[in-house]
């Protein structure tokens, strides 16, 4: 394939571009694998930069050798939005070359992305959003006080948990930080303001309702989002379980040891697969969002009730989730498994949702 | 959890019933056989919901006959170790329900047609909008699909797709189905899976299967066994298109029915 000759510089870069020539510097990379019927195949994903900004990339035919800090000529690339954000795309028409002992200064941007496309490859990041409900709490280091404000943020792509050392976050304001710290906790991302972030308070107007994905469209761990799908299968260790209602760790017998006069009370585990014709994630839900569901009232759900007990959950968990179609909005978590959902609330498919998925479909063929 | 979970389709019976490809691999030192469908889909399981329209319940095996608004899909449980769970749900559930089914693709070739039927690892009732859910998505996926296998017919690479905008499922797909499907007439699968989907409930189904059965016994003229090009003319009368009576004579091949004497006759067992 003939390309131009020509080398762009990464802050020039539009979308989309086609056979265009970069060169640059790999600030990191990451691989991640995706199973499809031939099993799993891999793909790389990072940032790459130059003296005039970084761009995120993603590339189905990479060297594994290649590393954070190479510097590589790229022929034949092409660039395209991905949800809001420009990315360059390096497929198997695209050549490669490693180019040793080349150093290269990056601009390092923190670009400014929709909180449904954060990633781990992003360390610095400018998000624009809504704030939450916000909750403050004092913290004390070398015997100075500062405040942290605990809350999440949502845009129209998603939500995240951000917390604040000493900067004042207001509850439904809409906001801009810029220089943001992204960073990982259980599974779950989330972005902090210290000294070095801004924020700016900003008109967005933006309009937050359902978000919602394709189940193969969820590459990150996105927090608020919701996905429409079939559960195909039921985990074997879903169920009732106990929790000691002193300290709620979950207790095999019918006590804590630790607090043995304390009474138990009743919890359901639900672990999940649900399928949406585009591909499988694991889900798993507590008692608050499965509870309605399964045709029990919360008043009813307690170790007084005899009518409850671990053979009645696990048949209701086979007869009203398994097969059928739910909606399932939640936070997206990574762990060593891969991707999974913590569903905090779950309802039924109904008809409504049939016919404004509908007209979302026939919106994507316009 | 250990095991690694295949990846699963979403296909309806009317593209499973113009598939005519199969692909066998090895993988692991066993034999894997794959359908390619009309849309280049390259399915092992296929997972999909409809109305149980008939059930044939046998200590052994049991089979039935799925509707989903397109066409049908065919599902046989058997009574073996790993299928006995499988076969008593599908045993539980009355025809006239809806039905949720995940399952393997089990292919067989007759008079050089290839048939396939599902062999279920999960059978679960299921209710009317989890299967309108079901229509409606695989409706978008497919209509999506066609326009990629479209597209495709004019330059067939993955990369050129993707750069348009369709995922990488997608872009294989349609390459796939321009190798083996060059000339299939994509307008066939348009209307597919119709909007509302109201699988039929089996009544011009066993309507059919009576017809054909009353024909082979009426028409065995002279002792051979009806003839097949007679039995496709008496079909097309009411309306029983060639595609159908074949599966319905496979159909009832497979249940014991009518048997196949020779090439293309047949009589009533
Ligand atoms: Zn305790």
């Amino acid at each position: 394939m003939m390309g131009s000759e020509k080398t762009y510089e990464i802050g020039d870069l539009k979308e989309p571009m086609q056979n265009i020539n970069i060169k640059g510097k790999i600030v990191n990379i990451n691989l991640r694998k995706v199973s499809n019927e031939r099993g799993e195949s891999v793909y790389h994903y990072g940032i790459i930069g130059d003296s005039t900004g970084t761009i995120p990339f993603t590339a189905w035919s990479l060297s594994s050798s290649l590393k954070a800090g190479d510097v590589v000529a790229i022929r034949n690339c092409s660039t395209r939005d991905f949800k809001g954000t420009i990315r360059l795309y390096i497929d198997s028409s695209s050549a490669i070359k490693l180019l040793p002992g080349e150093e290269m200064e990056v601009h390092r941007t923190s670009a400014t992305m929709k909180i449904g496309q954060l990633s781990r490859s992003t360390p610095y990041v400018t998000v624009r959003g809504r704030i939450g409900k916000v909750y403050e709490r004092e913290f004390e280091r070398d015997g100075k006080k500062t405040t942290i404000y605990s809350t999440r943020i949502e845009d129209e792509t998603g939500s995240i948990r951000l917390s604040s050392f000493g900067k004042m976050l207001e509850e439904g304001s809409e906001v801009e930080i810029q220089g943001a710290r992204l960073s990982e906790y259980n599974g779950s991302l989330r972005i902090s303001i210290n000294e070095n972030s801004q924020v700016t308070r900003t008109k967005l107007g933006i309009k937050i309702g359902e978000r919602f994905l394709d189940i193969s469209s969820i590459s990150s761990p996105v927090g608020g989002v919701t996905i429409r799908a079939i559960c195909i299968s039921m985990g074997e260790k879903s169920g009732l379980l106990y929790r000691c209602s002193e300290c709620n760790s979950k207790v095999d017998e019918i006590r804590c040891p630790d607090h043995p006069d304390a009474p138990i009370k009743y919890d359901i585990f639900a672990y999940f697969t649900m399928d949406d014709g585009t591909g499988t994630i694991q889900a798993s839900a507590g008692s608050r969002a499965m509870l309605e569901i399964l045709g029990i009232k919360e008043e009813e759900f307690n170790p007084q009730n005899r009518a409850i007990n671990k053979n009645m959950i696990r048949e209701r968990l086979h007869e009203k989730v398994l097969g059928h179609a739910f909606k399932i909005t939640g936070d997206v978590r990574e762990q060593n498994m891969g991707l999974s959902m913590r569903g905090f609330s779950i309802s039924r498919i109904s008809d409504q949702d049939i016919t404004a998925m509908t007209l979302e479909q026939e919106a994507d063929f316009q | 959890m250990s095991r690694k979970r295949e990846f699963s389709y979403w296909i309806s019976a009317r593209e499973l019933r113009e598939t005519k490809v199969q692909d066998e691999t090895e993988e692991e030192g066993r034999k894997r056989v794959y359908i390619i469908t009309p849309l280049g889909t390259r399915a092992r399981r296929i997972v999909f919901c409809g109305v149980l329209t008939q059930k044939n319940q046998e200590d052994n095996m049991t089979r039935a006959t799925i509707n989903d608004g397109s066409s049908n899909f065919y599902v046989s449980a058997f009574a073996n170790e790993y299928g006995m769970d499988v076969k008593n749900s599908l045993d539980s559930i009355e025809p006239g329900s809806e039905v949720f089914v995940m399952g393997r693709v089990n292919t067989y070739s007759n008079n050089d047609r290839l048939y396939v039927n599902i062999n279920p690892e999960t059978v679960s009732p299921t209710d009317a909008e989890s299967r309108k859910f079901w229509a409606a998505k695989v409706r978008y996926l497919a209509r999506r699909k066609m326009l990629a296998v479209t597209q495709a017919r004019k330059n067939p690479s993955p990369d050129d797709l993707i750069s348009k905008g369709y995922t990488r499922e997608e872009a294989e797909s349609a390459v796939r189905s321009v190798k083996h499907y060059p000339d299939f007439d994509l307008s066939q699968l348009q209307e597919s899976v119709p909007a509302d989907g109201i699988p039929e409930t089996g009544k011009s189904e066993s309507g059919n299967r009576n017809f054909v059965l009353d024909y082979i016994r009426n028409n065995d003229t002279d002792g051979m066994g009806c003839r097949y090009d007679d039995l496709v003319a008496a079909s097309s009368n009411i309306g029983l298109e060639q595609g159908d009576l074949d599966e319905l004579l496979n159909t009832l091949g497979s249940e014991g029915e009518i048997f196949e004497v020779s090439l293309k006759r047949y009589k009533i067992i």
